[in-house]
């Protein structure tokens, strides 16, 4: 449904346009992850009125400059920082606070019910939504150090 | 709820236009953790982050700001000079008071006084910083789990005669069961070593009145406490219930009911089961360890040490046991869920599965659950048994080092007449198995009580929300009201900031009947959660025959008002009941009456119980039409002055709406209507029509007035439905 280079991605007052062969001229919109969790790679584009105008599959159907105009949007709209190390964690009344250091800097949250606000992508790969909604990524338990693994696994 | 702005920030703004609000995000553009300032003057709005200036706006220019709600966190967006700036960047955990910020710029920039809210349900503690577990819930890192206790104790003050007499049997018991093992001490010693033959009868009688009494103590100790466990949960429940009616209809919004009744229900029995069980446990066993201590001392502090050699052993590795144990349970609890729920839904679904042919995968996803949960199990009770088996040994240890010791001592001199006996052995035997036994449950014990206290926290947590202010002193208690109802350019918001009445002002005369139209979110079912005083509007005033309704006993008010909603609650009980429901003590002739008011007495009567059937849940089913004419019933007997239906007749056929429609008109006769409807053909009878769109009346006037309005919304309205009524009919003539 849709072939490389054929959409270009450009700042315009601050906001990302999306420029498409049969489009007069660049359209603001909204670049959107239809499978954030699973599938972080594809993203569509939606205009103003939400209607989906272009989907690529992968960053690597882009141009170098759209690209980057793209990943900084992406940054930007999905914020989901990578856990590196656990440095404390606490329970206390059935609440477990995680003091942490993530890729974006150091953060510190509150879980409840890991059951429910855990999703495991896979064995060693999990996200964690803390008690107001802000979402922390572990890609690979393994990878962590031994402290901190062993923190986390009290835990999870 | 603006704290005084930091210097630095405060430099960045001219002396004649000062900064009057500011908030600090916690995100840098490039994404990373750190902090970027907002500052809001009359005259200008500036984001800065370290020394960098990222916006400088004056707010002549600004055209709109508003909040992007993003995955995982937000931003602070203004328009200005069609150019988006972003503002500031920042997590879920600020989503408030940027919120509150965004609307002191909309309101500046519309050249509105800002309306500032005093506090914000935070999302962080506000004295420790760290995160509360639930937005403007009580942090249980400033809660103590002592203080938790003594709430705990305080629920016992009303019982504490109960409280005394538990203390002391409890004592007396564990005092008797001390006793044997001395008695055997002297049987040995005195009698057979001794030869005192006489005293047999005297000791064994002592024996038998000690177990006996050891064993009444401790029944009426269980007694009592069977008793004051069970109060003091069904006090707790009861507190819990009461609270949960009055709290603030916010509270419900945002909790699940599932959650709630989880703490009514699970909490409390959480609690009792640890109250009933494991408190006497513990404090029992602490009271005798302490007491064969001391004997065991006074008899032999040589062999005393020997004995409590293992003791550290016991505690720790109780407490590395459980500690390492806590995980598994967790995982054993999550994984039984999760088979519950396969099981469950290839039951529940069986149709689908069947129809999707995917037996064969929900077989493989079951015996995959079902595996993990054998795994953990086995490895839970391969714990256990290697628990149990190490903690005998410790044990063992003990008791063979108490043998052989006190063997030789006793070899060295078996005529002694003090120190260590063979007697003095037979008691340390009889008394190790009473002192080792309890031991290595302490650390369960603990264990138990964290949960316990866990749940009491989060139990306490409900009874220490906010209610609605029923019975304010000075309030003024309405009489039957004329019903003029008036709203003074109200608005608000459900979250702080994002505000969805955006100043409304409307009189509704006595006795009219009043149509709110526009689209869903449009704000109408929020203005009759106002006039109900569901919610407190942020600003703007509600009056009632010319009294603020603030100043007003709330119960008073309500009680004038009746709902009728799409889909009526109705309680399980007989429809008699649910009919008078709001007057209890109404005779079955008016109940009778309304009914037929209602177009409803015809259909009861065909039923086969007729009044007497039980509706609601698990009772019979009535279909949509016949429960709204139920709640049409209960409405009219209720005779409220206002009436707000709501959606009252959605979803029903044409054969019914005609019945509804009859019922209606009864009910609304002499009395102030409010109505919504999506059919908008069903409020052709109001006196007026209201028009609302994002939060504001945009239309006002009767039903001919409006359609007259050319390109007017309603007309624009209207003529959409009468579109996809025509469409309608022509399916339906086409499928004839």
């Amino acid at each position: 449904m849709t072939s490389p280079n054929t959409g270009r991605l450009l700042q315009r007052n601050g906001r990302l346009h999306l420029d498409l062969p049969d489009f007069e001229a660049p359209r603001p919109v909204r670049p959107l992850r239809p499978r954030p969790l699973t599938a972080p790679e594809v993203v569509v584009f939606v205009d103003d009125e939400d209607e989906d105008l272009w989907r690529i599959n992968g960053l690597d159907e882009l141009d170098p400059r759209s690209r980057v105009e793209l990943e900084q949007a992406l940054r930007e709209r999905y914020y989901m920082p990578r856990i590196e190390q656990v440095t404390s964690t606490r329970t206390l009344f059935g609440t477990h606070y995680w003091e942490v250091v993530t890729n974006r800097g150091p953060a510190s949250f509150a879980l409840r019910e890991p059951g429910k606000n855990v999703t495991w992508l896979n064995e060693h790969h999990c996200v964690i939504r803390d008690t107001v909604g802000n979402r922390f990524e572990m890609t690979d338990l393994r990878q962590l150090d031994p402290a901190s693994r062993k923190r986390v696994l009290t835990i999870l | 709820m603006f704290a005084p702005p930091p210097a630095s920030l405060a430099a960045c703004f001219p002396a004649d236009d000062p900064v009057r609000y500011w908030m600090e995000a916690d995100r840098t553009p490039d994404g990373h953790v750190g902090n970027v300032q907002v500052g809001v003057s009359a005259g200008r709005v500036l984001a800065r982050c370290g020394s960098e200036t990222l916006a400088d706006l004056p707010l002549a220019e600004i055209e709109e700001a508003r909040v992007d709600e993003m995955f995982g966190g937000s931003r602070l967006v203004a328009v200005a000079s069609g150019r988006t700036h972003v503002l500031a960047r920042y997590s879920r955990t600020l989503v408030g008071e940027f919120a509150a910020l965004c609307r002191v710029i909309e309101d500046l920039r519309e050249g509105r006084e800002p309306v500032v809210p005093d506090e914000l349900d935070t999302a962080r503690c506000a004295r420790c910083g760290s995160p509360l577990p639930e937005r403007g819930g009580n942090c249980p890192r400033c809660v103590s789990k002592r203080n938790v206790l003594i709430r705990l104790a305080r629920l016992l003050v009303p019982y504490r005669g109960r409280v005394a007499l538990l203390v002391l049997c409890s004592t007396l018991s564990v005092l008797a069961a001390m006793t044997p093992p001395l008695v055997y001490k002297n049987i040995t010693d005195r009698v057979i070593r001794e030869g005192l033959a006489s005293e047999l009868g005297w000791w064994i009688g002592l024996i038998l009145t000690a177990f006996l009494a050891e064993n009444l103590f401790r029944f009426l100790t269980n007694w009592t406490n069977a008793w004051l466990g069970a109060r003091v949960v069904a006090d707790l429940r009861s507190q819990l219930h009461t609270k949960a009616q009055r709290l603030r209809l916010l509270y419900h919004n945002r909790h699940e009911s599932g959650q709630l009744v989880g703490r009514v229900m699970h909490d409390t029995a959480e609690l009792q089961h640890f109250l009933i069980d494991g408190l006497p446990y513990f404090l029992v066993n602490m009271l005798s360890t302490a007491t064969i201590g001391i004997i065991l001392v006074s008899l032999s502090w040589k062999l005393a040490l020997l004995v409590f050699l293992p003791v550290p052993l016991l505690i720790v590795g109780g407490g590395l046991f459980w500690k390492h144990l806590h995980p598994l349970f967790h995982q054993r609890g999550n994984r039984v869920g999760a088979l519950h729920t396969i099981l469950s839904e290839s039951l529940r679904g069986v149709r689908a599965v069947k129809s999707l042919s995917q037996e064969d995968r929900r077989t493989r996803e079951f015996d995959h659950a079902n595996t993990r949960l054998f795994t953990v199990r086995t490895s839970l009770d391969r714990i256990f048994a290697g628990f149990f088996s190490s903690m005998s040994i410790a044990m063992a240890a003990g008791t063979t080092l108490v043998w052989y010791f006190g063997g030789r001592a006793i070899l060295a001199n078996p005529s002694a007449t003090e120190g260590i006996q063979l007697g003095t052995l037979v008691a340390f035997a009889s008394y190790m198995a009473l002192f080792y036994g309890p031991l290595q449950w302490f650390a369960a014990v603990f264990n138990w009580a964290t949960h316990a206290l866990t749940s009491a926290e989060r139990v306490f947590s409900v009874l220490d929300q906010p209610v609605e202010d029923y019975d304010l002193p000075g309030t003024i208690r309405l009489e039957r009201i004329r019903g003029e109802i008036e709203l003074d350019n109200i608005r608000f918001s459900y979250q702080r900031g994002k505000e969805v009445i955006k100043g409304i002002s409307l009189r509704i005369e006595p006795g009219t009947m009043v149509g709110l139209v526009g689209r869903s979110g449009a704000g109408k079912s929020t203005l009759i959660n106002l006039i109900c005083r569901f919610y407190d509007p942020d600003s703007g005033r509600l009056l009632v025959d010319g009294h603020d309704v603030r100043e007003v006993n709330l119960s008073s008010w309500r009680s004038q008002i009746g709902i009728v909603m799409q889909d009526p609650f109705l309680f399980n009980a007989s429809i008699l009941d649910n009919i008078r429901y709001g007057r209890p003590d109404a005779t079955f002739d008016e109940v009778v009456a309304a009914a037929k008011k209602a177009q409803a007495h015809k259909f009861i009567c065909k039923m086969e119980e007729a009044y007497d059937s039980v509706v609601g849940d698990g009772g019979v089913s009535l279909s949509g039409g016949e429960r709204q004419r139920i709640a049409i019933a209960r409405a009219i007997l209720h005779d409220p002055r206002v009436l707000i239906l709501d959606e009252a007749t959605s979803a029903v056929d044409s054969e019914t709406e005609k019945a509804l429609q009859l019922a209606i008109a009864a009910l609304i006769e002499g009395r102030t209507t409010i109505a919504i409807a999506h059919r908008l053909a069903t409020l052709r009878n109001a006196d007026r029509l209201v028009v609302l769109e994002d939060g504001q009346i945009v239309e006002e006037g009767t039903h001919e007035e409006l359609l007259a309005r050319e390109g007017g919304q309603f007309a624009r309205l209207v003529a959409l439905q009468t579109e996809i009524n025509r469409l309608r009919a022509e399916q339906n003539l086409w499928q004839e």
